[in-house]
C-alpha cells in the first residue's frame, strides 16, 4: 500500500488525535469493461470486432503510456521541488579575546543542538572535562566556501576567551554554523531541506530498504515478491500490516498523483513505476524518494524529506544521526501523525523498536548492536530547533529589506540560504528583558497596564548590524510589528536634534537657555505654551544640562531660536530624509509619530559618529549550491561634522550620568560611559528609551496601543528594558575619538568665558574649536548657574 | 614607474625623516594604494588574521573576498580604523570612489587628531584615498583640499 501524506500508510486503526482523514474503501473499479451485445453473430464479424477493438484498445494504452512517460521525464528532469529560502543567524565566531559568558555560550550551543558528551566530542558535540572547552564544530559552507569541521579548545576566563587552540597557525578563528532560524515558504507549505545520496548514512538507506522495499535494487518498479508477502503477512495477521507498494510506487504516488485511492490510480501508478524505473538509475529514484518523503507537519508547515526531518526530529544534521534515531525516521514514515515521537511517544517507541527489529532480522543490525540500543529513549528534542515562528519581528524586517531584491517566487522555491545579523543571544536577552518588565509593571500598576506593549530594536552600534527585535509581548506571535509599523510620538526623543543644530549653529554645550514659562503664538492663531515635566523653571541653565535633564521650556525656546527648518534638517538627516516631517514648533518636543525602527535610523547616525549608517539585516544570499549570489554591504555616509556629534554625544553621556537616565547605572556600570535619551510623550502614553555603548545600540518603546495614558515614564518604563539587554550583552566602553577640532575647555557659562578648573562654576566641557569663548575669567561666585549646580552635582 | 617595495621603502624613509622633510609628497598611485599593507593592527589578533587575509586578497584582485574578510574583522573590532582604511582602498580598488572616500571619511574620523607612528601612516593614506576618489568624481577642487590633509598630517 502506498505511503500517504498524513495518514498512516498502513497497519494499526488509524485513529490518531491528529485526525487523520478516514480511509477511504477503495473504489470499484471505474468502469466495468463492455460486453458484447450480440447475442449470436457470424465468428468472422466477432472476430473482427475484438480485433478492431483490441486495436484501439492497445492504442489507446499505447497513447496513454507514452502520455505517463511524458510527464514523468518532464518532472523527474526539470525542478523537482520548491525549495523554501532557509534563513540563518549570525555564526557564533570564537577567538582570543572574544567576549563571552558561560552563560551565552551554553545556549549557542542548545540553539545548535551540540550534545554534552564526557568522552573525546566528535562533530556536533562539546566537552568541559579538561576544565576549559573543547568543541567540534560541524563545518559549513560560508560566503567564501565550504568551513570545515575543526577541534578547538578554550577557556573562558573574566567573561572572554583565552587560549584558543584549532591546531591551526596563527591566529585563530572558529566559527560555529550559523543556527536555522525560519524559511521563507512556497504556497502548498512544503519544507524540505536536500540530501544527496551520498550525504545520507550507509545505515540509513539499508534500515529503509529492509522495512519498506526489501528487492528495491532487483524489481523493475514493481515487486511481485513484495506484494506476494504483504498478502500473506496480512493475512496470517488477519490485519493489513505491510504494504506491497515498491519505494518506486511511493515516489511516482507522492510525485504525481493525488492521494485518491482508486484501482485505476493504482494501475496508473503501476505503469508509471515501470516506467520511472526503466528510465533512471535507482541511485537516482532512491534520492528522489529520500528527499520527497513526508515526515511530519509542524503547524502549517510539512516537513520533507530526511535532510530537514533530521532536523526536526532530533536537531541535527543526518550524518549525526545515532541508530535507534534512524530506526525512528525510517518508523516515521507509515504514519508521521500517527507514530509522531511528541505527541505519541509510546506508539512511536513500538514503531521504533519494530524496526530495530526488521534491522536485526535482516542483517542491518547485529545481535550486540540491537542489544545496545533497543533500551534507548526516543532521543528526540523537545521543540523542534527548526521553528519558523521563533523570530517572527525580525524575520518580518528582513522580509522587507529581501523584497526589494528578490521576487517573492524566487524566494519561495530557489532555496536561496540567507545569512542574516540576528544575534540570538541578543534577540533572546531583549526578549526576556521585555517581557519581565511587562510581569513587573502589570504586578505593580495592576489591571490600568493589561494591555501594556512593548517594542525594540538592538544593532551594532558601529556597523548597523540589527541584532535583535522584539514586536510585542507576545514575542513569538506573527503579527502586529510595533518596531516596524507602530508610529508613536517621540516625546524628548526628538531633543537631540534640536540641540544638534543649535550646535551646527556656532551654540556650544556652555551656551547658557531660558527654562521659563513662555508664550508663542502659531500661524494659525493659537498659542504653544510647553510646561516642564515636574512643572518646575529652572533659569539660566547650560546646554549641557538642559538637555540631560530633559527640560522643555528651554528646548522649545532654543529651538524657536535656532528656527525650526534647522531642525527638520537635522532630523532629515539623521535618518529620517523620507519622511514628511510637520515644520511646527512642537516637532522640538517629539511631535511626531515615529516606529522604533525609524528612531534607530536617528540613533544609529549619532552612534556612528555622524555616519548615516544604513539599518542591515542581510549579510549575504547563497544560492542553493552554495553560489554567492549577492551581498550587502557595509556603507557608510558622513552627514555631520565628526566635533558636533562628539559634543551631542557628551550631552547625552550626561544624561545617563546625572540627568533623566542615571537609574541605568542600577544595570550598567558607569565605566561604560554609555549614551542615551529618555522620551516621554504627552500624558505618558508613550515611554521611550535610545542609548548606545561602543558596540550596541537599542531604541525601545512601551505604551498601549489604544494610546491610553499609562503611569510611565522614559526612565520607568522602556529604560529598564534597554539597560536589562545591554547589561546581558558583553560591552565595550563608548569613547569616541576626540576630533581634531574639539577642544575640552573649562568654561564658566554664567559669564560665557573660559575659567580655571578649581573655580566652583566651572564646567569642563568639549567645545568646537571656533566657539570657544576668547574671554578668560578668574573665579567668581555667585549666579543662579552656580547655585543651581551645586544643588544638581554636590 | 616604481615598485611597490620601492615605494614602501620611501614611504618609510619619509615617515622615519617625518619632521624633518617638508613637503611629503602624497602623489602615490591608486595602484600603490591598493597594494600598500597597513603597518596600523587592530588590537585583536583575529581581527588582524583577518585584515591581512583581505588585504591579500584585495591586491590578488579578489574584492569580494576581501570585503567579506575586512567585515568579518570589523565585527571583531569595530573601532579599528585599520580595517576601515583597508576597505576604503578595496572599495577604491572596485572603482566605487563615493564609497571609498566615505569609508576613507569614516577612518579619519577614528583615528587621534595628532596621530603617532602607524596611526599617522594610516590617516594620511586615508586622506589620499579620498584626493583620488574625488578627483575621479571630478572633484578638483575637494581633492585639492583632501591632499592639503594628508599633507598637514605630518
Amino acid at each position: 500500500m502506498p505511503a500517504k501524506r498524513s495518514t498512516p500508510r498502513s497497519g494499526g486503526s488509524p485513529k490518531s488525535s491528529a485526525k487523520p482523514k478516514p480511509r477511504k474503501s477503495p473504489a470499484r473499479p471505474a468502469a466495468t469493461k463492455k460486453r458484447s451485445r450480440n447475442t449470436a453473430p457470424p465468428r468472422r464479424r466477432l472476430g473482427a470486432l475484438v480485433w478492431k477493438l483490441g486495436l484501439v484498445f492497445g492504442l489507446l494504452g499505447l497513447l496513454g503510456v507514452i502520455y505517463l512517460d511524458a510527464v514523468i521525464t518532464h518532472h523527474f528532469e526539470g525542478k523537482r521541488w520548491s525549495i523554501p529560502a532557509k534563513v540563518y543567524a549570525r555564526p557564533l565566531e570564537l577567538y582570543d579575546g572574544m567576549p563571552l559568558t558561560e552563560a551565552q555560550l551554553a545556549f549557542e550551543l542548545s540553539l545548535l543542538n551540540y550534545r554534552h558528551v564526557f568522552d573525546t566530542p566528535l562533530s556536533g558535540t562539546f566537552s568541559t572535562a579538561t576544565g576549559g572547552y573543547e568543541i567540534v564544530s560541524r563545518g559549513f559552507d560560508f560566503w567564501e566556501g565550504a568551513e570545515p569541521s575543526q577541534r578547538v579548545r578554550f577557556r573562558l576566563r573574566g567573561g572572554r576567551v583565552t587560549g584558543l587552540d584549532s591546531g591551526s597557525q596563527g591566529a585563530a578563528i572558529v566559527r560555529l554554523e550559523p543556527p536555522l532560524i525560519g524559511g521563507i515558504y512556497p504556497a502548498h507549505n512544503e519544507d524540505r531541506v536536500l540530501v544527496k545520496l551520498d550525504q545520507v548514512p550507509q545505515q540509513l538507506l539499508q534500515a529503509l530498504l529492509a522495512v519498506e522495499d526489501r528487492d528495491f535494487f532487483e524489481h523493475f518498479g514493481l515487486s511481485f515478491k513484495g506484494i506476494a508477502r504483504a498478502f500473506y503477512t496480512n493475512i496470517t495477521a488477519g490485519e493489513v500490516r505491510q504494504g506491497g507498494s515498491t519505494l518506486t510506487q511511493q515516489l511516482v504516488k507522492n510525485f504525481y498523483l493525488s492521494s485518491e485511492r482508486s484501482l485505476t490510480r493504482k494501475g496508473v501508478e503501476a505503469v508509471m513505476a515501470v516506467l520511472l524505473d526503466f528510465h533512471y538509475e535507482k541511485t537516482e529514484i532512491l534520492e528522489a524518494y529520500l528527499n520527497e518523503v513526508y515526515l511530519g507537519q509542524a503547524g502549517k508547515r510539512a516537513i520533507h524529506g530526511v535532510g530537514l526531518g533530521s532536523l526536526y526530529y532530533f536537531g541535527v544534521p543526518l550524518r549525526e544521526l545515532t541508530t535507534e534515531q534512524i530506526a525512528l525516521l525510517v518508523g516515521v514514515i507509515k504514519g508521521p501523525s500517527w507514530y509522531d515521537p511528541r505527541r505519541n511517544p509510546e506508539r512511536a517507541l513500538e514503531r521504533r523498536n519494530q524496526v530495530l527489529q526488521i534491522m536485526l532480522q535482516q542483517g542491518v543490525l547485529d545481535q550486540r548492536a540491537y542489544d545496545q540500543v533497543i533500551n534507548k529513549p526516543l532521543g528526540v528534542i523537545k521543540k523542534p530547533l527548526y521553528e519558523d515562528a521563533r523570530y517572527p519581528a525580525f524575520l518580518e524586517l528582513m522580509k522587507r529589506q529581501l523584497r526589494k531584491d528578490y521576487r517573492d517566487e524566487d524566494l519561495r522555491s530557489e532555496g536561496l540560504r540567507i545569512f542574516t545579523t540576528l544575534d540570538p543571544w541578543a534577540q533572546e536577552s531583549l526578549e526576556q528583558a521585555a517581557q519581565q518588565q511587562i510581569r513587573n509593571l502589570q504586578s505593580g500598576y495592576g489591571k490600568s497596564l493589561q494591555d501594556l506593549e512593548v517594542a525594540g530594536l538592538f544593532t551594532s552600534s558601529n556597523t548597523g548590524e540589527v541584532v535583535a527585535v522584539v514586536g510585542g509581548k507576545a514575542v513569538r506571535y506573527e503579527g502586529f510589528n510595533r518596531a516596524l509599523d507602530a508610529y508613536r510620538p517621540i516625546g524628548s526623543l526628538a531633543k537631540p536634534a534640536v540641540y544638534l543644530a543649535a550646535l551646527e549653529g556656532g551654540a556650544h554645550l556652555g551656551t547658557l537657555l531660558q527654562d521659563e514659562p513662555l508664550q508663542h503664538v502659531l500661524p494659525n492663531g493659537s498659542v504653544w505654551s510647553p510646561k516642564n515635566f515636574e512643572k518646575e523653571s529652572h533659569g539660566e541653565v547650560p546646554m549641557v544640562v538642559a538637555l540631560a535633564q530633559s527640560y522643555n521650556q528651554a528646548t522649545a525656546r532654543l529651538a524657536l531660536s535656532v528656527g525650526i527648518d534647522k531642525v527638520v534638517d537635522v532630523m532629515a538627516r539623521l535618518g529620517l530624509q523620507d519622511k514628511p516631517l510637520p515644520r511646527v514648533p512642537a516637532l522640538s518636543l517629539g511631535a511626531v509619530s515615529l516606529s522604533p525602527y525609524e528612531v534607530t535610523r536617528m540613533y544609529q547616525t549619532i552612534a556612528t559618529e555622524g555616519f548615516a549608517t544604513p539599518l542591515r539585516t542581510i549579510r549575504s544570499v547563497l544560492t542553493a549550491e552554495g553560489e554567492p549570489l549577492q551581498r550587502y554591504e557595509f556603507e557608510v555616509e558622513q552627514r555631520f561634522n565628526a566635533a558636533d556629534i562628539y559634543m551631542l554625544t557628551y550631552a547625552m553621556q550626561e544624561t545617563v550620568r546625572s540627568g533623566t537616565g542615571k537609574s541605568t547605572q542600577k544595570w550598567l556600570s558607569p565605566d561604560l560611559q554609555l549614551a542615551g535619551k529618555t522620551g516621554t510623550s504627552d500624558e505618558q502614553r508613550d515611554s521611550w528609551f535610545a542609548g548606545f555603548s561602543g558596540n550596541y545600540l537599542g531604541v525601545v518603546w512601551m505604551g498601549i496601543d489604544s494610546n491610553q495614558p499609562t503611569p510611565l515614564t522614559g526612565a520607568s518604563g522602556a529604560l529598564p528594558v534597554w539597560a536589562n539587554t545591554m547589561a546581558s550583552l558583553p560591552q565595550v566602553p563608548l569613547q569616541a575619538a576626540q576630533p581634531e577640532n574639539v577642544e575640552w575647555v573649562w568654561v564658566d557659562p554664567a559669564r560665557q568665558a573660559r575659567t580655571s578648573a578649581h573655580c566652583d562654576n566651572a564646567l569642563y566641557l568639549p567645545l568646537r574649536s571656533d566657539t570657544v569663548p576668547e574671554d578668560k575669567v578668574s573665579c567668581n561666585a555667585g549666579g543662579r548657574v552656580l547655585n543651581w549646580f551645586k544643588r544638581l552635582i554636590r | 614607474m616604481l615598485s611597490m617595495k620601492a615605494w614602501c621603502v620611501m614611504l618609510l624613509v619619509l615617515w622615519v625623516s617625518a619632521c624633518a622633510v617638508q613637503p611629503v609628497d602624497t602623489e602615490i598611485s591608486d595602484q600603490d594604494l591598493i597594494d600598500s599593507e597597513s603597518s596600523l593592527l587592530t588590537g585583536v589578533p583575529a581581527a588582524d588574521n583577518l585584515l591581512q587575509q583581505g588585504e591579500s586578497a584585495r591586491q590578488r584582485g579578489e574584492y569580494g573576498a576581501a570585503v567579506n574578510h575586512l567585515e568579518r574583522g570589523i565585527r571583531m573590532a569595530p573601532r579599528s580604523p585599520a580595517l576601515y582604511l583597508a576597505l576604503a582602498k578595496t572599495r577604491l580598488a572596485m572603482g566605487e570612489y563615493g564609497s571609498a572616500a566615505q569609508m576613507a571619511q569614516r577612518t579619519v574620523s577614528l583615528l587621534p587628531a595628532a596621530p603617532r607612528g602607524a596611526e599617522q601612516t594610516a590617516k594620511a593614506e586615508a586622506w589620499i584615498v579620498i584626493a583620488q576618489s574625488r578627483e575621479k568624481q571630478g572633484d578638483t577642487a575637494g581633492a585639492a583640499n583632501a591632499r592639503a590633509n594628508a599633507q598637514a598630517v605630518w
